[in-house]
């Protein structure tokens, strides 16, 4: 089955939403991703890492280096503060966004 | 906040890189790994799952370098980098980018500099206050417009004037110092003593002229800073001290500040006061002072012009018989200051922004051929992943890292240039020794440093990236690159072409200008002259019997001189810088000629010798000689165009005539009987119309200013001591000034416009080097390109000289289209260099075929020499390398 474009300006707020549950590395969150979308999304790590690094710039997220549970070594990242407030504001916006194109979508 | 953690992160990027460059590694290699493994869970083999895991991830590399460009700061990263690898390559080639640099040092060097000209005397406003609404005055009379004015006229025309806020009279005056060192004539101005406040500029020192420095003898001097710091040791202690002026004490009230250079040679001010009998209604015809003034900010010149041309009309009306159909002029002190050298300034920042561009279109040619050699690398980082735009940065960024390093030099030139033409140009240039490097200067430099960079850069960055990737793979990409690039060199080197042949037309006009100006007649022999002039100061030589007596003891005593054949004294010696008295006269027994139709002629005073001394030949009559005495009947010489011009149908000798101005105070004004015809002779240049003249004997005109002339026999020389102590012998306290010789004087008339075609000429000679290495630069890429087509072409049997043909045509094509160009951009642009020409017309058929015939022959050379190599290819070899 064909995979859907990752709509423009949300993959940040996707991370965003993962990251606040737990901690996680590059992989883990393409992966939790695709599982959360049943598989609709893949995001491409060409992708995916640039937006990490961009927000990890921006303060929002933290990353560390730790062993995974496979004892492997691989770079965490986890909100801050700011990215939980970002999140907050990106979600609100969200809702009345997916609100207005669903009523609008509705309403023709 | 956000603003500072973004620096903060650029900052960490940039310090932190290596580490950064580590941690992007490993973490990319732990999600492959991670992937990998699952994908082994899920069944598959350990190297399928890898290579699936890569896959997937996009590629490793591109994948890093998306995290690299998206991340702040990321730009900076890229410039730096692109500056490195520029500087990295431009030092692999250390020959190509030293032409490079050095054309474009050059090309920026030379333009900045000659900016800096430009800049410091057109376009930097004068350096007085509110300098833009300062005038000068211009006073139209017998159909000739001249910056004199007599005093009655200033104080009837200027004081009642609405149009002006103040308005000053300038005097120039020569004096001699003395007291505190050698005896020394000095060059100044009297001026009104509100001069100052005209002009708004500052003091250094003490105060300018107050108006009771005005009344009575007016015994106060302001010294200028050059002056001051020569003369009195730049001590601040001379203000309210004395020093002697002409004889006269006088009070130095203050010293000017080094800015203020009005008059141009002024070198010291003194009130200008006027006497009852110069401000009579009958002086004025004496026009000897000019007028500045500052204009009302409610009033434009040419309303000013307007104001005062009402005033004129009620002059006229008042006293018909001096100042019938005058008319006044209104111009900006500015344009009066540099009006003159306007078109010279055009046409060397027009010549050498054509060096610019011929610079620049050599270095684009250089680049693109680089471009060429490397497309290979440029696909092949496309492959990779570089975005068009991308590449074009950093090609851009090679050209701008070159045109830097050659800005910088070019800027260490011009500063020297300057330096150099400050200090040596020709003084004929206003406010020449004030050039400076300043603000608009640098931003002028910085500009046409990037603007020359991107210029070259662009149509190279374009050319070099404009193939698609697929290129890098084709084995063999010699005959299907850079079409494009060919076609943009084609056109650049014809551009060069035109460039080059502009200026050389231009540099042509010049020299065949000078050349023909050297070879005119100055109508006398300067040839071992030497001169010196003397100023009677009035306070010891009042009685007019004693500068009579000084002449002839000092003319016996220097003819006594071992080695001197003759000499004599002169007021108005030709290439002098003796004041040139114009004044208009009448023939005796004649009625008195309307103002309109008076004729004026140009007066010289001379001892009898002047003539013998000069090699004047005296055409008719005699010259003057010991019959004429102080109290003897007044007689005249004239020269062969006032005769022309006066006495068109009539023999002129044994005519009498009256002159309308005094020379001595006092003086002898009676009918003078024309006695003598000498030849005509050059005066101000060699360039100018002879004017009409008027000999006067010293003897019965002992005027107290002039120029002392001695002819030395064959090679001899005679040293200036001698002269010294001949004058001092007479008058201790008498300085000798200008001592010079009469060719150097000749000469140095010369010397502006010797520099303007000395310049063009330079700026000629480098546009046609560069141009002749783009065309031999572009054949031999031309020959090396289609090496195995020249070798097909060979093999199967054309004639060597068929293949040298083939790229002679295509020599000649450029050549042609090139000179066609320029020939056509010469000729547009004559108008500008026409007045800088000397009996050639910008169209001069001579030069334009010389010019041709030159460029045509060189350019013939430079396409022959890769044609030639072109018979001498291999067709094995060539068609091997395919």
């Amino acid at each position: 089955m064909d995979k859907l474009d990752i709509p423009q300006g949300t993959l940040d707020l996707m991370i965003l939403t993962i990251l606040a549950r737990e901690p996680l590395h590059g992989y883990g969150i393409s992966q939790r991703l695709a599982v959360l979308s049943r598989e609709q999304f893949q995001v491409n790590p060409g992708s995916l890492f640039p937006s990490l690094y961009r927000l990890e710039q921006d303060g929002q997220l933290k990353a560390e280096w730790r062993p995974t549970e496979n004892n492997r070594r691989a770079k965490y990242y986890r909100l801050t503060a700011a990215g939980r407030r970002q999140l907050e504001r990106h979600r609100e916006r969200w809702d009345r966004a997916s609100f207005a194109v669903t009523s609008v979508l509705e309403g023709a | 906040m956000r603003l500072l953690q973004r620096l903060a992160s650029i900052v960490r990027w940039i310090t932190g890189r290596d580490q950064a460059e580590r941690d992007l590694d490993d973490e990319m290699q732990a999600f492959v790994e991670m992937a990998a493994a699952d994908k082994m869970r899920a069944g598959l083999a350990a190297a399928e799952a890898r290579r699936m895991a890569v896959l997937e991830l996009g590629g490793v590399e591109q994948a890093k370098e998306r995290v690299r460009t998206g991340r702040h700061g990321a730009w900076l990263d890229t410039v730096g980098r692109d500056v490195a690898y520029a500087l990295r390559t431009g030092a692999r080639t250390p020959a190509f980018s030293g032409v490079v640099v050095a054309t474009l040092a050059l090309g920026i060097g030379a333009t900045t500099a000659v900016f800096t000209i430009v800049n410091g005397i057109l376009l930097r406003p004068l350096p007085y206050r509110d300098p833009g609404r300062l005038v000068m005055l211009f006073y139209g009379h017998h159909g000739r417009v001249s910056p004199w004015f007599s005093p009655p006229n200033v104080r009837d025309y200027v004081g009642p004037s609405q149009a002006f806020t103040e308005a000053a009279a300038v005097a120039p005056v020569t004096v001699n110092l003395t007291g505190g060192g050698e005896p020394e004539r000095l060059q100044g101005a009297r001026v009104s003593w509100n001069y100052f406040n005209v002009l708004g500029a500052a003091m250094a020192l003490g105060r300018p002229f107050a108006e009771s420095d005005a009344q009575g003898d007016g015994l106060a001097v302001v010294l200028s800073d050059g002056l001051w710091r020569r003369r009195f040791g730049g001590r601040p202690d001379v203000v309210n001290s004395t020093t002697t002026l002409d004889g006269r004490t006088m009070t130095i009230v203050g010293v000017a500040s080094r800015a203020l250079r009005f008059p141009a040679t002024a070198e010291f001010w003194q009130p200008l006061i006027f006497t009852s009998r110069e401000l009579a209604d009958a002086a004025r015809g004496a026009q000897w002072v000019q007028v500045v003034a500052r204009v009302k900010d409610t009033v434009s010149p040419g309303q000013a012009t307007t104001a005062l041309q009402t005033m004129a009309d009620r002059l006229a009306a008042a006293f018909p018989d001096s100042e019938k159909d005058a008319t006044l002029l209104v111009t900006p002190l500015h344009e009066r200051i540099v009006g003159d050298i306007r078109p010279t300034l055009a046409t060397l920042f027009g010549a050498v922004v054509l060096v610019l561009l011929v610079a620049c279109a050599n270095v684009a040619n250089l680049l693109l051929v680089r471009g060429q050699a490397r497309s290979r690398e440029m696909a092949m980082r496309a492959a990779l992943g570089a975005s068009r735009a991308r590449l074009i940065a950093q090609s851009l960024t090679e050209s701008l890292v070159l045109g830097g390093v050659g800005g910088a030099v070019g800027a260490a030139i011009a500063v020297v240039t300057v330096r150099a033409v400050a200090r040596l140009g020709p003084a004929s240039i206003p406010r020449v020794a004030d050039l400076s490097v300043d603000l608009p200067v640098l931003a002028f430099g910085l500009a046409i440093t990037l603007a020359t960079s991107i210029a070259c850069g662009l149509m190279p960055a374009l050319a070099a990236t404009s193939g698609s990737s697929r290129r890098v793979v084709a084995p063999s990409s010699r005959g299907a690159v850079g079409a494009a690039g060919t076609r943009a060199r084609r056109v650049l080197v014809i551009s060069e072409l035109a460039g080059a042949a502009m200026l050389l037309v231009a540099a042509g006009l010049l020299v065949r200008s000078y050349v023909l100006l050297q070879q005119v007649e100055p109508g006398f022999d300067p040839q071992g002259v030497t001169t010196f002039t003397l100023s009677l100061p009035a306070a010891r030589y009042g009685d007019p019997d004693r500068p009579r007596t000084l002449v002839s003891a000092l003319l016996s005593r220097l003819q006594a001189e071992p080695g001197v054949a003759s000499a004599a004294v002169a007021m108005g010696l030709p290439f002098s810088s003796d004041l040139n008295t114009i004044a208009g006269f009448r023939h005796e027994g004649e009625r008195e000629p309307d103002s309109a139709s008076m004729p004026t002629a140009s007066l010289r005073v001379v001892s009898p010798d002047y003539f013998r001394m000069m090699t004047i030949p005296v055409r008719q009559g005699r010259p003057f000689d010991s019959r004429d005495t102080a109290t003897s009947p007044e007689v005249v010489l004239i020269n062969e165009q006032a005769a022309r011009r006066f006495f068109p149908a009539r023999d002129p000798i044994g005519q009498q005539i009256r002159i309308g101005a005094e020379l001595v105070s006092g003086g002898r004004s009676g009918p003078k009987t024309i006695v003598g015809l000498v030849g005509d002779v050059k005066y101000g240049g060699l360039d100018e119309d002879t004017p009409a003249e008027i000999y006067l004997p010293y003897e019965q005109q002992p005027v107290d200013a002039f120029t002392v002339a001695v002819r030395t026999a064959g090679d001899r020389r005679v040293s200036i001591a001698s002269l010294r102590h001949a004058v001092a012998g007479l008058d201790p306290l008498l300085p000798l000034a200008n001592v010079t010789g009469l060719p150097g004087l000749v000469d140095a008339s010369l010397a502006g416009r010797r520099f303007t075609t000395l310049v063009i000429l330079a700026f000629a000679g480098i546009a046609v080097v560069l141009a002749l290495i783009g065309v031999y630069g572009l054949l031999a890429y031309l020959v090396d390109q289609r090496r195995s087509e020249i070798g097909l072409r060979l093999a199967i049997g054309a004639a060597p000289a068929d293949v040298v043909w083939m790229f002679v045509r295509e020599g000649a094509t450029l050549t042609v289209v090139g000179l066609t160009a320029g020939l056509a951009g010469a000729l547009a642009a004559g108008r500008l260099l026409a007045s800088l020409l000397f009996a050639v017309t910008p169209a001069d058929p001579a030069t334009l075929v010389g010019v041709v015939l030159a460029l045509a022959g060189a350019a013939a050379c430079a396409t022959y020499v890769p044609a030639r190599r072109a018979a001498g290819v291999d067709p094995n070899e060539a068609l091997k390398t395919e």
